[in-house]
C-alpha cells in the first residue's frame, strides 16, 4: 500500500466546503482483501484503536465502523477511519471521511477533513503503518505513534489565544488564514484584513509594546494617568536591592526589569537575605531589577480590549494541599496528573515544577520537596500566581468594581495598548482601589487568554470574540467583494471585464487569471495565474478593495479554491469540456463537479451566473446557496422565462440591447453596439462573454449607470485581452488573434467568421499534447470546415508526445474538413507566425491561434512594426463613452491598426474595418 | 542623606551628600532645569565634567548648573565630590544619553515648539501634553505596528506579503544544512546571496556567489552569525544597495551604496591600504560618522580570496581591490527615485504595515523603474537609522526628523494643550479648574509636571507656590495664562503668554484660552 500522491485542498473543494487532505492510494495486494479475510485484522484495530467504537460510519450508529469491519470492508475505507481516529488521539477531532475508488483498478482517493496539514500528512503516514502493522500482525507501538503525534500537533496547532479570536472569527463569518507556522494569522481580506498573533493586533503599537516590557517605565506612565501603582525603584545590585527596599519599607517584590509570565518574581520578601536571593534570581532573567513595595492581596488580571473590560480572574499560585501521607513532591506529582494541566501554554493549566524559586518558596515555609505537610495545610510552591508558572485561575469577570475597571482602562490607554492584560493587586476586587490600597502592578502586552477561556473555577469568557468585535465592529466581515469566474471558455475575457467594471466604480481591484496577476492596472506575474496561491496572493494584499478570481480546474483539483465565499460565482460554459482524462475528470459532467466549487462557495446573498444555454452549467443552480442570475443571448431561453417567472433574474439580448431582468421589471442596460467587444452584437460568444461580466457586476451591486459607462469602454484588444479575439489588420486583410484550443470555442470562432465577408480564409492552429487523441481529430475537423488553408505548428506544449504526433492528428481531422484546401505544416513556433502572416493578402482573414500568448502577441508585434515603420504600434485607448473604434482603412498600403480615431464624433457604429477596396465590412 | 520624594519620572532614588537639589523647570536661576548645589565651584566642575560627557548648550549660574540629563548629572556631582576616575563617567553617560537618531528628533522637537520629554533611559521621547501626545521611540512612533515591526524580521513572511502586493523579491528560500543550500543553489541558479535569516542589514551577507565551494563556507559563516542556523539562499540581485526612508506614506530620503576599493601602488599591503582608507574623517563609530571603518569580516575575507588576494598581499600599481559590493550607504539619492519606484517602496511599507520603514532595495539606476532593470526589494526595516539620510557622506543632508515630527504633527501649533499656573493662589486654581469642568474641559489640577502625560487632560490648571519654585523649579515650560498679584513671580512672568490678578483670574483666563 502506497500512496501516490497526498494533495492537501485547502479551500472548498469537490469534497467538501472545508478543508482536506486527499490522498491516492495504490492498494497494491490489498486490493483483493477486505478485512475479514485478513485474519486477526479487526480484531487487532479495534483493541489497538478502540476510541473507533464511535465512529458511525454509513450505518449511523455507534459502533458502526467496527461492525462494517467484520463484516469485511477495505484497506482504503479502514486507513480513512484510522486517520480521523490519529487526528481525534492527537487533539484535533474531525469526522469528515470518505474513500473513492478512482478510474485506475487499486487506487483509491481517500480524502478527510484536517485542521493542521503537517499534522494531517504525519497522521496519514502513521495510519499507514498502522494498518500494515495491524494486517501483516507486525509489533506496532500505538501508544508511542500517538504520543509523537501529540507533540507534532503541541507544535503546529494554534494556541489556545490564537484559536480563540480564530473560532470567534469564524462564528462571525470573517475569513482567516495562517501566514506562519507561528501564530500570526490574517482575518478579513484585502484591504478589510486586520493581522492577529495571539492576543495582538495590527493595533498593537510597537512602542507600546516595548513600554510594557519595561516594568519601571509602566510605572511612571500610571502614575502620571492616575493610575495607582506601587512604589519601586531600578536597582544596581544585591547590596543596592536591600537598601532599597528598606528605603521603601518591607515586604518588597524583586522582579526583572523587563521580564514577562512571571518569571524571576519573588514576592513578600522581608530579610535582607531574601532579599539578595531574589536579586539574585531576577538577575539571572535580566540585566535590570527593580525592587517594588510589596502590596498584600490577591492577584487579579483584568483584560482591556478596546478600552472595554473584557474579563477578569482571580489567578492563585502554584500550591497543593497537605495530606500527611505524601511528600511534597508526591503532591505536585499527583497535581500534575491533572489532564487539564500540560506543558507550556497548550493546555487550560500548566504544569508545577520545583525549580529554584519553588525551593527557596518552600525553604521560606521551612519544607522542602521531601516534607510531607500536614493534612489541611496549603503548601505555596510559588508566591506569582501566573498561570505558566503552575498557578490557577478563578473567574471574577462580574465582581469586578466600576472603579477597578476603570482604573485598568486608564493603565491600558495610558501604556497605549489596544489589548492589555492589567495586574491588579487588591484585597478585594469588587471594591475601589484607592479605599484598599491596591494598585496596578504590571501592564502586559500580548496576554494570555487562556486563564479567561478555559479558568480553573468560574464561568468562561469568550474573550476572543472581544478582541474580533473591537477589530471588525458590528456588521464588518472582514470581506472585500469577491467574485470568481470558471468555465471552459471565455472566462479570461470574463474576468478581464468584470475587473474593468469594478475598476470602474472606482475600486482598486485585484485580479487573477491566465494572463497572470493583476493589481489595478500593474500586471505583477505574468504566469497562468488562475490558481489558489494567486488568488490568496491577491486576497491577502492590504490595497485590494475587490477581487476577480479566474479559477481553472486544476487548481480546484490540485489545492481546492483559493478563497472560502464568493459574492459571485461566474460559469461561462462547459459544453463537451476541455483537457479531459485529466485527474480523473474523463467527462464533461466530471469537469461540470469540478467548476461547479464555486457555486458552492458562494454566500448566501450572493449570486451564481450560469450560462442558461449551457445544460451542465444550468445543472450547478441548485447547489447555489445565494441566487442564480442566468445569462443567454435569447432571452426567450425557457431557462430564462421560467426562471423570470419564478422571480429569478436573468441578463439577455433584445433588440440589439442588453436588457438586465428581475421577474417581471425589466432594464436596458445598453445597446449592444455600445459594447465594442461584442462588434455591435455579431460576435455571438463575445456577446455572451460580455453579458455574464455584465451580469456578475450587477450581483456585486454596481450601479447600472457605471456597467454600462466600463462595457463600453472595454477594449478586447491586444493590451486589455492579449489572445482573446484581438481583431486587427495586417496589408488589407483582417486577423484574430485568439487562445481558443477547443472545440467549443472553435465552433464560437466559427461562427463568428460567419460575420466576416471575408473571400479566403487561413488558420494557424496547433493543439496541446495532453489532450485526447479524438479531441485533436475534432479540432482538426473543426478548423478544416472552417477555412481554405490550416497551417500546423507544434507548440511548446507538446506534453510528452512524440513530434509530428500532434500534427498527424490534426491531418487526420483536416481530411474530415470541408473547406480546407491547403496544409503547411511549420516546426518553430515563432516562425509559424511570420509564416502565416506573411501569406496574408486584401481580403483574406487569418485565424492566429496564440497558444503562448505573450510571445504570439510579442510577436506580431514587431511583424506590425517592421510593416509599418511611420506608424509605429500604439496601445489603444478609448476615453469616451460612445466615441467610436476605428480599424483606419491603409489606403496608403502600409498597415494602421486598432488606433482609436477620435476625430470620428456621433454615435458609437461598432467597429469599422475597411478594406482596401473600401467596402464596408459591418 | 537626602532623599527626595520618588518621582515617576525615573530617576534614581539615591543622591549624593552634598547639599544639591535638581530644580526640573524654570527656575530663579534659569529658563532651564538647572542642579543648585553649594558652591560655584563645585558647580563649575560638574559643568566641565558633563561636558566631558558629551553634553551640550549647558550654563552654569552661580551654583546652579544646567544639566541635560539627571542621571548624567547626578553621576558628574557624585565623581566631582570623589574625584574618581572620568572615563567611567564617560562611559555611564554614553549609554545614558539619548543616541543619535533620537537626538536628532528631540531636537527637531524642540525646533518646532513641540513639548517633548525624554522618559526612562531608553529612546522613549514623549511628545506634547495631554490629549495631544504622541510617542516616538527612535525613528518608529506610536502608529507603528508591533506585528508589521516583526514581519519585517521574518523574512520569508516578508517576502509572501511583498509578493502578494506585487513587489518583486529575490527568488530564495530558508536552508538549515549546507547540502540543502547547495540545493537551494542548484534551483536559484548562481549567482546567489547567502545571509542569515535574522541577520542586520550587511552582517554576514555573502553577495554573488556562484560556486558550491563558495556557498558552503558562507552558509557555514552566516549560520554562526545569527540567532539560529537558519540561512537564506536567494538569487544574486544585480545593481547597487539601496536605502529608501518611508514615513507616513511618502518618500523622505533615499540613499545609496557605492561599492569600495582601494587602488594600489605596488608598496603596500591591502591592510596598509585599508589602514589609510579608514583614516578618512567620515568613518568611526556608526553612532557618529555616515561610514564605518573598514574590516576584515569574513565578507571582505571573501571579496580577497576570490580577487586571489589575502590582507598582506601587497597590491600592484595601478590595480583595483574590491573590498565591500555595496560599502556604506552613504550617498544621497533622494531626488533621483524614480516615481514608480517611489511608489513601490510605499506600497511595500504600507502591505507590511509600518508607517516608518527603511526600504532596502537593489536597482542598478534608482532613476528608472526597478521592474524595468530585474531589481528587486529585499527587506522592510522597522525603526530604520537616519543618521545616514541626516548626514550623508556625499550629497545633501534631508530633514528626515522634522519629516518624521510632521507625521505625528502635520499642523503648527503642535502639541499643547492649554496651561494655567496660579501662583500662590490654591483657591482661585481650585476655583479656574472647576470653572473649565463646568464648561466640559477635562482639566487637570495639581503642581507636579506628570500632570502634562495624562493622556486625557484637555487642560491644566498648575497649583505652585514661590517656594515650590525655588525648591523645584517650575512643572512647565511655558503657560498660556499666569494668575498672581501685583509684578507677581519674576520667573513666572517670563515664561508666561499672559498675567491676571487673581479675583479676575476666572472671567480673564477663561477669556484668554
Amino acid at each position: 500500500m502506497e500512496f501516490r500522491k497526498v494533495l492537501a485542498l485547502r479551500g472548498p473543494n469537490i469534497w467538501a466546503s472545508f478543508p482536506v487532505i486527499e490522498a491516492w492510494v495504490d492498494l497494491g495486494p490489498w486490493k483483493d482483501r477486505p478485512s475479514d479475510a485478513i485474519p486477526g485484522f479487526t480484531d487487532r484495530l479495534m483493541a489497538w484503536l478502540p476510541g473507533m467504537v464511535e465512529h458511525e460510519c454509513s450505518l449511523g450508529e455507534r459502533g458502526g465502523f467496527f461492525t462494517r469491519l467484520r463484516s469485511g470492508t477495505y484497506m482504503a475505507h479502514v486507513l480513512e477511519h484510522v486517520v480521523l481516529e490519529l487526528q481525534t488521539l492527537a487533539g484535533v477531532d474531525v469526522s469528515f471521511g470518505r474513500a473513492r475508488e478512482s478510474s485506475e483498478e487499486g487506487v483509491v482517493r481517500v480524502v478527510f477533513k484536517y485542521r493542521d496539514e503537517i499534522l494531517a500528512r504525519e497522521c496519514l503516514d502513521e495510519a499507514r503503518l498502522l494498518c500494515l502493522a495491524a494486517a501483516e500482525d507486525t509489533p506496532y507501538d500505538v501508544a508511542a505513534a500517538i504520543a509523537r503525534l501529540r507533540d507534532i500537533a503541541e507544535q503546529n496547532l494554534l494556541g489556545p489565544s490564537t484559536n480563540s479570536i480564530v473560532q470567534a472569527a469564524r462564528r462571525r463569518n470573517i475569513p482567516w488564514k495562517r501566514l506562519n507556522r507561528y501564530s500570526l494569522v490574517q482575518l478579513g481580506y484585502g484591504v478589510k484584513q486586520k493581522r492577529i498573533r495571539a492576543a495582538e493586533t495590527s493595533l498593537t503599537g510597537a512602542i507600546a509594546e516595548s513600554i510594557a516590557q519595561d516594568k519601571h517605565l509602566t510605572r511612571s506612565i500610571l502614575l502620571a494617568a492616575g493610575v495607582p501603582a506601587p512604589e519601586g525603584y531600578p536597582v544596581r545590585d544585591a547590596a543596592d536591592a536591600w537598601e532599597t527596599a528598606e528605603y521603601i519599607g518591607v515586604p518588597v517584590v524583586v522582579k526583572p526589569q523587563d521580564g514577562n509570565q512571571g518569571r524571576g518574581v519573588t514576592t513578600n520578601l522581608t530579610t535582607r537575605e531574601q532579599v539578595e536571593a531574589a536579586y539574585a534570581a531576577a538577575r539571572e532573567r535580566s540585566d535590570a531589577v527593580i525592587v517594588e513595595k510589596y502590596i498584600p492581596g490577591h492577584d487579579y488580571r483584568l483584560l482591556i480590549v478596546g478600552g472595554r473590560l473584557a474579563a477578569a480572574a482571580r489567578r492563585d499560585p502554584a500550591q497543593v494541599l497537605g495530606d500527611g501521607v505524601h511528600t511534597v513532591r508526591q503532591l505536585v506529582d499527583i497535581a500534575n496528573q491533572d489532564p487539564r494541566r500540560a506543558e507550556g501554554h497548550s493546555n487550560v493549566l500548566s504544569k508545577i515544577h520545583i525549580d529554584d524559586i519553588g525551593l527557596h518558596t518552600l525553604a521560606d515555609h521551612g519544607l522542602t520537596p521531601d516534607s510531607i505537610p500536614e493534612p489541611g495545610r496549603t503548601v505555596l510552591i510559588r508566591r506569582n500566581a501566573n498561570l505558566s508558572t503552575g498557578g490557577t485561575a478563578t473567574d471574577v469577570t462580574d465582581q469586578v468594581h466600576p472603579e477597578v475597571a476603570a482604573r485598568a482602562v486608564e493603565a491600558a490607554r495610558a501604556v497605549g495598548l489596544d489589548v492589555a492584560g492589567i495586574d491588579v493587586i487588591a484585597e478585594d476586587i469588587a471594591r475601589p482601589l484607592e479605599e484598599q490600597g491596591g494598585v496596578v502592578v504590571e501592564v502586559n502586552a500580548a496576554p494570555g487568554l487562556r486563564m479567561h477561556l478555559a479558568p480553573s473555577e468560574g464561568r468562561p469568557r469568550d474573550v476572543g470574540q472581544a478582541i474580533v468585535d473591537m477589530l471588525f465592529p458590528p456588521g464588518d466581515d472582514g470581506r472585500i467583494p469577491v467574485a470568481a469566474v470558471t468555465g471552459v471558455n471565455g472566462k479570461t475575457t470574463v474576468t478581464r471585464l468584470l475587473a474593468h467594471i469594478l475598476r470602474a466604480a472606482g475600486l482598486f481591484v485585484g485580479m487573477t487569471c491566465t494572463d497572470g496577476i493583476f493589481l489595478d492596472e500593474r500586471r505583477i506575474d505574468d504566469d497562468d495565474c488562475s490558481g489558489p496561491i494567486s488568488a490568496g496572493m491577491v486576497l491577502s494584499n492590504p490595497s485590494v478593495q475587490a477581487a476577480v478570481l479566474e479559477t481553472a480546474r486544476g487548481g480546484i483539483l490540485r489545492a481546492g479554491l483559493g478563497f472560502d465565499q464568493c459574492q459571485a460565482a461566474i460559469v461561462t460554459n462547459i459544453a463537451d469540456g476541455d483537457h479531459l482524462g485529466i485527474s480523473d475528470v474523463n467527462t464533461p459532467e466530471d469537469l461540470a463537479q469540478v467548476k461547479r466549487c464555486i457555486v458552492e462557495a458562494v454566500a448566501p446573498d450572493g449570486a451564481a451566473v450560469l450560462n442558461a444555454n449551457d445544460p451542465l452549467t444550468v445543472a450547478m443552480a441548485p447547489y447555489c446557496p445565494g441566487r442564480v442570475i442566468y445569462f443567454a443571448i435569447d432571452g426567450t431561453n425557457p431557462v430564462i422565462t421560467s426562471h423570470l417567472s419564478a422571480g429569478g433574474a436573468a441578463a439577455f439580448v433584445r433588440s440589439d440591447s442588453i436588457v438586465l431582468a428581475e421577474g417581471a421589471c425589466e432594464t436596458e442596460l445598453t445597446p449592444l453596439d455600445r459594447v465594442p467587444m461584442t462588434r455591435g452584437g455579431r460576435v455571438p460568444f463575445e456577446v455572451e462573454n460580455a453579458l455574464a461580466s455584465i451580469a456578475g457586476a450587477w450581483a456585486m451591486g454596481v450601479p447600472l449607470p457605471v456597467i454600462a459607462q466600463a462595457a463600453a469602454t472595454f477594449v478586447t484588444d491586444m493590451n486589455g485581452t492579449p489572445g482573446r479575439f484581438n481583431v486587427l489588420e495586417v496589408r488589407g486583410g483582417t486577423v484574430i488573434v485568439d487562445y481558443g484550443h477547443n472545440a467549443a470555442a472553435l465552433r464560437a470562432l466559427a461562427e463568428s467568421f460567419n460575420a466576416f465577408p471575408h473571400t479566403r480564409r487561413i488558420a494557424l492552429y496547433t493543439m496541446a499534447g495532453d489532450r485526447r487523441d479524438s479531441d485533436i481529430i475534432l479540432n482538426g475537423q473543426i478548423v478544416g470546415d472552417m477555412v481554405d488553408h490550416a497551417i500546423l505548428y507544434e507548440a511548446y506544449t507538446i506534453r510528452g508526445r512524440a513530434p509530428g504526433e500532434i500534427a498527424a492528428l490534426m491531418r487526420q481531422g483536416l481530411a474530415r474538413g470541408s473547406r480546407v484546401r491547403r496544409i503547411d505544416e511549420v516546426d518553430d513556433p515563432k516562425q509559424a507566425i511570420t509564416f502565416a502572416l506573411d501569406q496574408i493578402r486584401p481580403g483574406d482573414l487569418l485565424l492566429l491561434q496564440a497558444d503562448a500568448i505573450d510571445e504570439a502577441v510579442d510577436l506580431v508585434r514587431q511583424y506590425l512594426k517592421r510593416e509599418s515603420h511611420d506608424a509605429p504600434w500604439q496601445p489603444t485607448t478609448v476615453e469616451a463613452v460612445g466615441s467610436s473604434l476605428s480599424f483606419a482603412g491603409a489606403t496608403s498600403g502600409r498597415t494602421n491598426f486598432s488606433r482609436p480615431a477620435f476625430a470620428e464624433a456621433g454615435p458609437c457604429a461598432g467597429i469599422l474595418l475597411d478594406p482596401p477596396e473600401g467596402a464596408k465590412l459591418w | 542623606m537626602c532623599r527626595h520624594p520618588p518621582r515617576s519620572s525615573g530617576g534614581r532614588k539615591t543622591l549624593v551628600t552634598a547639599p544639591a537639589r535638581f530644580l526640573r523647570g524654570p527656575n530663579p536661576w534659569s529658563l532651564h532645569p538647572v542642579l543648585e548645589l553649594d558652591s560655584p565651584a563645585l558647580a563649575a566642575r560638574v559643568l566641565e565634567l558633563q561636558l566631558l560627557c558629551g553634553c551640550r548648550n549647558l550654563q552654569i549660574h552661580g551654583p546652579a548648573v544646567e544639566y541635560e540629563d539627571e542621571a548624567v548629572a547626578r553621576a558628574c556631582l557624585q565623581a566631582a565630590l570623589s574625584g574618581s576616575p572620568s572615563e567611567p563617567l564617560r562611559e555611564f553617560a554614553a549609554d545614558i544619553l539619548l543616541g543619535p537618531n533620537t537626538r536628532a528628533l528631540y531636537d527637531a522637537a524642540r525646533r518646532r515648539n513641540i513639548p517633548v520629554r525624554r522618559l526612562g533611559q531608553g529612546s522613549l521621547l514623549l511628545l506634547g501634553h495631554g490629549i495631544h501626545q504622541r510617542r516616538l521611540w527612535g525613528a518608529r512612533s506610536d502608529a507603528t505596528s508591533s506585528i508589521g515591526e516583526s514581519i519585517g524580521w521574518e523574512k520569508p513572511l516578508a517576502k509572501f506579503i511583498l509578493a502578494a502586493a506585487g513587489i518583486p523579491t529575490p527568488d530564495g528560500r530558508v536552508v538549515e544544512t549546507a547540502d540543502d543550500a547547495l540545493a537551494a543553489l542548484r534551483s536559484i541558479q548562481a549567482p546567489v546571496v547567502v545571509k542569515p535569516e535574522s541577520a542586520n542589514h550587511g552582517r554576514s551577507v555573502f553577495i554573488g556567489l556562484t560556486t558550491e565551494e563558495e556557498v558552503v563556507a558562507a552558509f557555514q559563516s552566516a549560520a554562526l552569525e545569527g540567532e539560529s542556523p537558519r540561512v537564506i539562499v536567494e538569487r544574486f540581485i544585480p545593481g547597487r544597495e539601496h536605502r529608501v526612508l518611508i514615513v507616513g506614506g511618502r518618500l523622505a530620503a533615499a540613499t545609496r551604496g557605492d561599492p569600495l576599493y582601494v587602488q594600489g601602488d605596488g608598496i603596500h599591503t591591502v591592510r596598509q591600504l585599508v589602514d589609510e582608507v579608514n583614516l578618512d574623517p567620515r568613518r568611526g563609530p556608526a553612532d557618529e560618522c555616515p561610514l564605518y571603518p573598514v574590516e576584515f569580516d569574513p565578507v571582505t575575507l571573501a571579496h580577497l580570496t576570490r580577487q586571489g588576494l589575502s590582507p598582506e598581499s601587497v597590491v600592484p600599481a595601478g590595480a583595483r581591490v574590491l573590498l565591500q559590493r555595496n560599502g556604506n550607504l552613504g550617498v544621497d539619492v533622494t531626488d533621483d527615485v524614480h516615481p514608480a519606484n517611489a511608489d513601490l517602496c510605499l506600497l511595500a511599507a504600507e502591505a507590511i504595515g509600518l508607517d516608518i520603514a527603511g526600504i532596502d532595495l537593489v536597482v542598478e539606476d534608482i532613476s528608472r523603474p526597478i521592474t524595468e532593470q530585474g531589481g528587486a526589494v529585499l527587506e522592510v526595516n522597522a525603526m530604520p537609522g537616519l543618521m545616514m539620510h541626516l548626514n550623508p557622506a556625499i550629497g545633501r543632508p534631508r530633514p528626515v526628523d522634522d519629516i518624521i515630527l510632521r507625521h505625528l504633527y502635520p499642523n503648527d501649533p503642535a502639541g499643547r494643550i492649554p496651561i494655567v499656573c496660579a501662583v500662590d493662589a490654591p483657591e482661585t486654581a481650585r476655583a479656574l479648574h472647576s470653572a473649565l469642568l463646568v464648561q466640559g474641559v477635562r482639566s487637570g489640577l495639581g503642581s507636579s509636571a506628570d500632570l502634562l502625560l495624562h493622556p486625557r487632560l484637555e487642560a491644566v490648571v498648575f497649583d505652585v507656590t514661590s517656594a515650590s519654585i525655588a525648591a523645584e523649579g517650575l512643572p512647565f515650560e511655558l503657560c498660556d495664562v499666569a494668575v498672581m498679584r501685583g509684578p507677581g513671580h519674576p520667573v513666572v512672568r517670563q515664561v508666561s503668554r499672559r498675567v491676571v490678578e487673581p479675583e479676575t483670574a476666572v472671567i480673564n483666563a477663561l477669556a484668554a484660552l
